[in-house]
């Protein structure tokens, strides 16, 4: 093997949500000296508020530290993945990259959903898995527990795991060394054709879309020729460079290296993660493995509060999905919101995070319709179409059948609280597959369960009806045929398009019914009677009334104090401004989000 | 031009349940404060010169708690620094336990011509439970006093959907108003203040406020019989005798400029609104000072009139005066807000007559979404 290669080792850390996968990444970069502490403005690797906020990463900013060790240099690459289910493909595309993965374990906590699915994805792609038992400093650790869950759950030998602190900061050291003596050096050949692969990218004002990737063989170089291989587009390379954790401009990259390739790239929809890039006059005739499209599973649609907003809302989905090509969007046009997008995300958290984007950094006010999956609508005239928006479903005698997008849902919990998580997943349509005591702490429960039942409330639930304690992972099967319904809601005799909802049959009298209560309480009472109606075709399934205002009038002007007056006035006006038209009813925008939250 | 002049006394010998008005229970700072208030008038009143006073309304609080000689004193300020009309209506808000013989012989000496009296209820329970001071019987002398010494305009003003308020409450109210022969009454419903003892205790379960068909129910009584006995619904909430109708509500209804003095009092001359500092000791010190104790002033724009003249105009029974609306502020109202207009039109809730729109009985009761509606 080259001496280079022996020298570099790349390596990923992955760990179930809030087990310190930022914290300790945050102490190997300080330990090396890659930054000062100062420098380190505690998680350096998160880089948007949002994501700081919920504890996760979802942006891998990879890093390379420099590390002597037995008196020999080493450079080692950190690449730090997301700790969601729904960035799995993305965590699997930056495993790919790696040769190690350190797995971290809370150490008060134990083995968890995401630790397991994780160590799965790490086994998959062939990685040495260095366990890291952490958060010692805490009274509450267990250390030797930890290290038996490892062993047992997970099957990892855990006698060596270090023990750490990374907030504090103990036993950095061994993990350090670890790497070093664990996880194998790359292998590849820098004379070889290139094969690099795209593990992630971002977009840069000045410099396009960048791409983060792994040499695998051959070397690349600013002046270069190259050729994405599933895009077969071809680029000349304008820059190369490494993370530290800044980019910072290289001569060359070679095989075995982590680094960044810039080419004038226009947009990051062009860089799919996964993607090889070879070079565009000797071209590979073996891309490396493991490339998938990646299609949003969640759609929502997107409209301002104050329809002038159109363009300003059009603009920042524009400029995330600068930076998101998972994001995908296409005009909607609603009767009661007006105009806006229909959104499609990787996940839950994904919606969440791109809306919460959206209101804080755009400063846009929203309303978003709830969440919906692509069902498969297949015709009387035998086609099939893909409906992600109930109001584009096809009228029930022009619908043969329909087919719904299934999970398999991993379910990890202590065992006092299976019977609750049991009755909660039969709730949710869910199909019993396996129930094990992994230990006397702890069960996995695997159930089966539509995606549309998951993307409403259903991890609030698993929370509440755990006390906090059991933990979630979920991968997505396939489709399967279903009865489904569209639910459609009425108001003074008028469907409402945007409260439109598509829900199992067994279950829509109840969604129906607990929708049409909801609403009931947050429309505000007008000067006529508003029936609200819940109703499947032309059948009402619910109805509730809302009566008419009779009495809404200021008493006494005290003193003259017209101000008061008008401020109220000012009040009132402001409420109606975020107020939307159903017919001759008017609906707060808050109605549209407040129905989200029923079960 | 004519102007209001209005004088507030921002002290209370207790607060009631309900009130979130700016009132104090400081009985030692009232003789400071009533030196203030003359110092203020003079030295504000050169900015009036050109007004004739057609209004003067001493309200709180409870004026009728002021020591002797304080209303003489601030009447005669105002009519020695203003041009006061001949036929000024000058009002005093009082509460039936602080009138007696004596100053209410005082007021109508100094010329105030009409006292508005705080009844709220003639039912003690009901009294006692929202945390008035006085009782039936202090109601009773107070009137019986005030036309001994020669009132002919009193006002009563009645409250509306107190909790556990009845039908037979307002009836037994409104049998005294017109028995004892007063020529006004202002009828409020009751509108829950947030931070008061009242809301607090309607919050925790503690009391309940009256059903809204009930209040309704109360209200629609409270219509019929002042018809009945000669009353004419002249705004929103205010009863009249033909020519009692009171000149001081009329002038804030009709956007006539009025001047504020004292403590959280407000003013509307020129476009602007301001008001005064709402904390007793601040104004104090700031007046003996000589500085201002202006807490805020807004200039009002175009747009900002035409809504306040909709907005106060409609609580007016004649409404607003829709060419006057277009000659003013070159504002079509029936252009601009047809649809609106056509939609309360078919409700039954405003009526178009001779050039005024205006709301109608069934419209007075949702005015704040007609107001909505027009603005």
């Amino acid at each position: 093997m080259q001496d280079r290669l022996k020298h570099i080792r790349n390596f990923c850390i992955v760990a179930h949500i809030d087990h310190g996968k930022s914290t300790l990444a945050d102490r190997l970069i300080e330990y090396t000296g890659t930054l000062s502490k100062r420098e380190l403005s505690d998680q350096v690797l998160d880089s948007m508020d949002i994501e700081r906020e919920h504890g996760i990463t979802i942006k891998l900013t990879p890093t390379k530290m420099n590390y002597v060790c037995n008196g020999e240099n080493y450079e080692l690459n950190l690449i730090d993945t997301p700790g969601h289910v729904d960035f799995t493909y993305e965590v699997s595309r930056s495993l790919a990259a790696c040769e190690g993965a350190i797995l971290i374990v809370d150490a008060s906590q134990g083995v968890e959903a995401q630790t397991l699915a994780n160590a799965y994805l790490a086994i998959d792609n062939n990685l040495e898995i260095l366990p890291v038992i952490n958060k010692i400093d805490l009274p509450s650790a267990d250390v030797e527990t930890a290290r038996k869950e490892i062993e047992e759950i997970i099957g990892l030998d855990a006698e060596n795991a270090p023990a750490v602190s990374a907030k504090e900061g103990t036993n950095i050291k061994q993990v350090l060394d670890q790497i070093i003596e664990q996880i194998p050096a790359p292998q590849g050949d820098e004379n070889a054709t290139l094969r690099a692969l795209i593990f992630d990218s971002y977009y840069d004002n000045f410099k396009g879309a960048v791409c983060l990737v792994r040499i695998f063989d051959g070397q690349v170089k600013a002046g270069d020729k190259i050729k994405f291989y599933i895009t077969g587009k071809e680029y000349d390379v304008t820059e190369v460079g490494e993370f530290s954790p800044k980019p910072v401009p290289q001569k060359e990259l070679k095989a075995g290296d982590v680094g960044y390739i810039c080419a004038s790239i226009k947009n990051v929809a062009e860089t799919k993660v996964g993607d090889t890039i070879t070079s565009a006059i000797n071209p590979t005739l073996n891309p490396l493995p493991g490339y998938k499209e990646v299609k949003p599973v969640v759609f929502s649609g997107v409209f301002c509060v104050d329809g002038a907003d159109y363009d300003s809302l059009k603009d920042a989905l524009e400029k995330l999905k600068l930076n998101d090509a998972s994001l995908e969007y296409e005009p909607e046009v609603s009767q009661a919101l007006g105009f806006g997008f229909r959104c499609g995300f990787l996940g839950l958290l994904h919606m969440e995070i791109i809306q919460e984007r959206l209101e804080r950094e755009f400063d846009l006010d929203l309303i978003t319709t709830a969440p919906s999956v692509c069902y498969k609508v297949h015709t009387t005239q035998g086609e099939t179409i893909l409906v992600s928006n109930p109001a584009d479903l096809p009228k029930p005698q022009e619908i043969e059948f329909m087919e719904e997008p299934m999970t398999r849902v991993n379910i990890f919990t202590p065992p006092q609280y299976v019977g609750n998580l049991m009755e909660l997943a039969q709730e949710k349509r869910g199909e019993h597959k396996d129930l094990q005591y992994l230990d006397k702490n702890r069960c996995q429960l695997v159930y089966d369960i539509p995606l549309n039942e998951i993307i409403y409330d259903f991890f609030d639930k698993l929370k509440s009806c755990s006390r906090g304690y059991a933990s979630l992972d979920y991968e997505l099967l396939g489709y399967k045929v279903s009865d489904l319904v569209k639910v459609d809601i009425l108001l003074n005799g008028e469907i409402c398009d945007a409260l439109s909802m598509i829900v199992h049959k067994e279950r829509a009298y109840y969604k129906g019914r607990s929708m049409v209560e909801k609403l009931k309480d947050v429309i505000p009472r007008q000067l006529f009677e508003i029936p609200i109606q819940a109703a499947i075709g032309s059948k009402v399934i619910a109805r509730e009334t809302v009566k008419a205002l009779r009495k809404d009038v200021l008493a006494k002007c005290y003193g003259g104090d017209i101000s008061r007056k008008r401020k109220l006035l000012e009040k009132q006006k402001k409420g109606k401004k975020r107020m939307r038209k159903v017919g001759s009813v008017e609906i707060p925008s808050e109605a549209f989000m407040s129905i989200l939250k029923i079960d | 031009m004519k102007i209001g002049v209005y004088v507030h006394i921002p002290f209370c010998v207790s607060k009631c349940s309900y009130c979130n008005f700016y009132s104090e229970v400081k009985p030692n700072l009232i003789n400071d404060y009533v030196l203030c208030l003359v110092k203020e008038i003079k030295r504000e009143c050169d900015k009036y010169k050109n007004y004739k006073v057609n209004s003067i309304f001493i309200g709180g609080g409870t004026p009728s708690i002021l020591p002797s000689g304080c209303v003489s004193l601030i009447i005669n300020t105002i009519k020695q620094n203003f041009c006061v009309l001949p036929d000024c209506e000058i009002t005093i808000e009082a509460n039936p336990n602080s009138i007696n013989y004596t100053n209410a012989n005082e007021w109508f000496n100094c010329g105030v011509n009409r006292v508005s009296v705080g009844v709220q209820t003639t039912s003690n329970r009901l009294l006692k439970l929202i945390g008035r001071a006085h009782t039936f019987k202090d109601f009773l002398l107070a009137i019986n006093n005030l036309k001994k010494v020669g009132f002919k305009n009193i006002n009563a003003d009645l409250m509306i959907g107190l909790p556990r308020q009845k039908q037979g409450d307002v009836k037994n109210a409104l049998k005294y108003c017109f028995s004892l022969g007063l020529t006004h009454i202002s009828a409020y419903t009751l509108i829950l203040e947030e931070n008061t003892p009242l809301f607090n205790k309607v919050k925790n379960g503690e009391l309940k406020l009256p059903k809204e068909e009930k209040v309704l129910g109360m209200f629609n009584y409270l219509l019929k019989q002042t018809k009945l006995k000669g009353f004419n619904r002249y705004e929103v909430s205010n009863f009249a005798k033909p020519g009692f109708e009171c000149k001081h509500n009329e002038n804030c209804w009709n956007m006539v400029e009025y001047v504020g003095f004292g403590c959280s009092a407000h003013s509307f001359v020129k476009n602007f609104r301001f008001g005064n500092i709402s904390n007793i000791e601040n104004y104090i010190k700031q007046i003996n000072n000589n500085l201002s104790v202006l807490e805020f002033k807004d200039e009002l724009t175009k747009e900002e009139l035409i809504e306040e003249t909709i907005m106060l105009n409609l609580r007016t029974i004649k409404g607003i005066n829709l060419e006057n609306l277009k000659q003013q502020f070159n504002y079509d109202l029936l252009k601009v807000k047809t649809n609106e207009i056509n939609e309360l039109l078919s409700y039954g809730l405003i009526s178009i007559n001779n050039n005024y729109l205006s709301a109608t009985n069934e419209g007075f009761y949702v005015l704040n979404q007609i107001i909505l509606k027009l603005v």
